[in-house]
């Protein structure tokens, strides 16, 4: 050390454009977090991203859902309509589902206080549900089914009945269908609702044609009937076609074609119609379309429209007509569609969801 | 730590290194020696009154709640009586951004002062852990002895005692600290339980605890040389008329003894240098070292006096008033600020006065957007009521405005509860009959607490129904339609 304070640094020979350094060493405490960090860094990566070993955020989610599920499941596997009526016998539980029932924003909104719903006091607008004290079940009478329809609302959507699960949670779904059940007798008679959906069947129409305005029209179209022989001419299929067309589509696309301003889009003159391959139409009927879309260069988003699926209410030739007719009528000139194009279509197209404008538009249609 | 110490007496500090590191990169051992004086009285009482506000908040009750209780688990921040919810966190954004205002307001008129009167780092290493030390080790040069000394059961002893004390202290600043999450009454409860059972909270205090003991008893100034962002950034706020602590060099220069008339004011005692917390010498000018602890101050006015000089060698001034000339305080960037500051208090009041005790949301119900049954047209809502008093309050829902006719709230006569602070999700049905529907609208909700002057939220929705063309059975007909 030269005759210098050790404070004092010395400056290094490097001269670059007038500046000098000085040789400085960094702080020891500063030097020993930066290895830690070295450290750390490695082990990281090893056990992260090599060797899999630390859990993921997405790990950590599933398994805590895969927990709640599986206790939710127990739960639930434990119950049976057995154990159901003993419970509609305790009155612990059955006092805790009647408080929820009784809630000022729960079931007795709709079915009432006496749980008979309109049947009792038809003067009251706002009494809108089924009776659940008579021996009439609409969709099963026994207490599983009950429970079934707490849980999960009315198998039909167009109905107001919310499933309250996710609001009250299992074991309350549990307490009311214990309540509801009080209100009954093992073994008692039971008779099934005149507007029951057939047994082990889908509930009627209602759930294909979901949450579009027109589903909740009262009056269902019926479906169309099919001809006894399949029409061979294009005029014979354009017919067929509009006996189609003015059974399923005319209820948002109307009569004329020029659909609803606003609502729903017109078919006549339509860009999407005329196209020379009908394969982006064929979809769209099969699965239906949502979203925002362009027509005729402009945009048609004033609300986004919806277009249910029609893949279970309309067959190949059905649909094959319809569009035909569709593409041959309101001034519209195409190609006729044929019941194997649909066919074709119906068979390998995997998508289940109804389309968006940018999905569908990956399908060449010229 | 032995050899340090040593080599700090020979040390002189310098502009071009950190006296508390060593050349090979080894921390020294500073062992600041004691100044008194009225600026250390004052900043004892102002540290003194910090520390009884940040240990008292979480047990002075307002309103129910503890004066501060940043309820995490529930989303529910209480602060001085008043209820915050995660919604109106927005706000927020005003005390944070205004706290970090102040801060450059000040420091472009006082410089540093907020790292040397109020930082909590420093009221506690200066006001807590320094005392400790000193009523245990003795003064510096005592303290410097005892660290040189051999380990005898004496130094052993003190050591122990010392190192005990700091962690004590430590865990319980660490424990206030979660208090204010937790409050009070939990905090007390959980440390009666086992540490498994709350192990998070436990590890969160553990982890405090050790970074304290850590950051005070060894780590010291150094965090404020090296680490903190907010002294680099009050530095870089520093201007030529900003306050500073300042050595007078016209007045103190050239150094030398009291006895020779042709010296300075200053006789070069180096007392301003051996109490230096971070081991500067102030007289070498404004360094990025100085936490402005004003103890180089008390050291020098206290040599002064005895040597009946006037004092003030060393003392607060801004750079333009060392060197004679005047400072000003009112100068283009003090007024802007101050103009800037009084608009964001301004629209700070504003955001607060908008927020209320209630907050209500009404979305349409999962489903069908309408039912029909009975000549009925039903829409069906979800509606989300929140509570933000600290009562128990009932509310009400009513249709607002020109409603057109028929249309109706199901069940709306009945007022419902809500408990203090909690929130509550109905269904709210309304409804008309189809005959009166002619077409989708707008209409308000009004949820209201069900008392004289009470809170209220206004939501507008929509009513959807079927479009009236498609309403009589005669437009289903085809017939009507087809061509023949």
């Amino acid at each position: 050390m030269q005759n210098q304070d050790d404070n004092t640094p010395q400056l290094r020979d490097h001269i670059y454009d007038g500046i000098q350094e000085y040789d400085q060493k960094l702080p020891n405490w500063w030097l020993f977090t930066w290895y830690i960090t070295i450290v750390f860094f490695v082990i990281y990566w090893l056990g992260y991203y090599q060797f899999k070993m630390i859990a993921t955020d997405e790990q950590i989610i599933d398994t805590a859902i895969a927990k709640i599920d599986d206790v939710r499941k127990k739960e639930l596997d434990s119950i049976d309509d057995k154990k159901l009526w003993a419970m509609s016998q305790d009155p612990v539980v059955v006092a805790a589902g009647k408080a929820t029932f009784m809630a000022a924003d729960k079931c007795v909104v709709c079915h009432g206080a006496d749980a008979m719903g309109k049947k009792t006091h038809p003067e009251n607008l706002t009494l809108v549900g089924l009776p659940l004290a008579d021996q009439e079940w609409k969709y099963g009478g026994k207490p599983l089914d009950v429970l079934k329809l707490v849980r999960k609302g009315s198998p039909d959507v167009t109905k107001g009945m919310p499933a309250w699960e996710p609001v009250l949670g299992t074991k309350r779904c549990v307490e009311v269908t214990a309540y509801i059940m009080s209100l009954h007798k093992e073994g008692e008679p039971v008779t099934v609702a005149p507007d029951a959906p057939p047994a082990g069947g889908a509930p009627a129409a209602a759930p294909v044609v979901g949450a579009t305005p027109a589903a909740a029209a009262p009056p269902v179209a019926p479906l169309a009937p099919m001809p006894a022989v399949a029409p061979t001419t294009l005029e014979g299929q354009i017919a067929e076609g509009q006996k189609v067309y003015m059974a399923v589509c005319f209820a948002c696309h109307q009569p004329t074609g020029m659909g609803l301003p606003g609502m729903f889009p017109p078919l006549a003159g339509s860009d999407w119609v005329n196209a020379p391959k009908p394969d982006r139409l064929i979809r769209i009927v099969l699965q239906g379309i949502s979203g925002p879309i362009t027509l005729n260069g402009a945009p048609f988003n004033t609300p986004a429209p919806i277009m249910p699926p029609q893949s279970a209410v309309l067959n190949d030739s059905q649909i094959a007509w319809a569009l035909t007719y569709v593409r041959n009528s309101f001034g519209n000139k195409a190609d006729a569609v044929t019941p194997e194009q649909v066919k074709a279509i119906r068979d390998s197209e995997k998508r289940a969801l109804p389309w968006t404008e940018a999905d569908i538009k990956l399908i060449p249609d010229r | 730590m032995n050899k340090p110490s040593q080599a700090a007496g020979k040390t002189t500090p310098n502009l071009v290194s950190v006296t508390t590191i060593a050349a090979d990169g080894s921390r020294r051992f500073l062992h600041p020696a004691d100044s008194k004086g009225p600026f250390l009285l004052w900043r004892r009482i102002a540290s003194m009154l910090l520390v009884a506000v940040y240990v008292l908040l979480p047990w002075i009750p307002v309103n129910g709640y503890p004066a501060v209780f940043l309820d995490v688990a529930n989303r529910r921040f209480h602060l001085m009586g008043l209820t915050f919810v995660t919604q109106d966190l927005w706000v927020g954004f005003f005390v944070i951004t205004g706290l970090a205002f102040s801060l450059f307001y000040i420091s472009s008129l006082f410089g540093r002062i907020w790292c040397g009167w109020t930082c909590p780092y420093t009221v506690f290493l200066e006001h807590i852990y320094r005392r400790i030390e000193r009523l245990i080790d003795g003064d510096a040069p005592a303290r410097r002895k005892l660290e040189d000394a051999p380990w005898t059961s004496q130094k052993i002893t003190k050591r122990v005692l010392k190192h005990g004390l700091y962690i004590v202290v430590s865990a319980i600043i660490a424990h206030v600290f979660l208090a204010y999450f937790v409050s009070i009454k939990e905090l007390y409860r959980w440390m009666h339980a086992a540490p498994a059972n709350h192990f998070f909270a436990f590890g969160v205090v553990a982890f405090l605890t050790v970074c304290l003991y850590g950051s005070f008893s060894w780590f010291r100034e150094q965090f404020c040389i090296i680490m903190c962002p907010y002294g680099r950034l009050q530095s870089a706020l520093t201007d030529d008329d900003t306050v500073v602590i300042g050595y007078d060099k016209k007045r103190g220069e050239p150094r030398g003894k009291v006895s020779d008339p042709n010296a300075g004011a200053c006789i070069s005692c180096n007392r301003c240098v051996q109490v230096c917390p971070t081991g500067i010498d102030i007289r070498n000018g404004l360094q990025l070292e100085c936490i402005g602890c004003a103890a180089c101050v008390d050291a020098c006015d206290e040599i002064m006096t005895k040597v009946n000089r006037p004092k003030g060698l060393i003392r607060y001034d801004s750079l333009n008033g060392l060197n004679g000339k005047r400072t000003r305080y009112v100068r283009p960037r003090t007024i802007l600020y101050t103009i800037l500051l009084v608009i964001g208090a301004v629209v700070f009041s504003f955001a607060l006065s908008t927020l209320k005790p209630m907050r209500a949301l009404a979305k349409r119900m999962s489903g069908s957007p309408y039912f029909i049954a009975e000549g009925i047209v039903r829409n069906q809502f979800s509606l989300h009521v929140m509570n933000e008093r600290h009562e128990k309050m009932s509310y009400r829902v009513e249709l607002l405005g020109d409603v057109p006719p028929g249309l109706q709230l199901v069940g709306a006569n009945v007022p419902f509860e809500v408990g203090a602070l909690e929130e509550i999700e109905k269904m709210l049905i309304v409804s008309m009959p189809n005959k009166d529907f002619k077409t989708a609208f707008h209409f308000k909700i009004n949820v209201k607490e069900d008392r004289p002057n009470g809170a209220n939220v206004i939501r507008e929705v929509d009513f959807l129904g079927p479009d009236n063309r498609l309403q009589n059975n005669d437009y289903l007909n085809p017939d009507q339609y087809l061509k023949k």
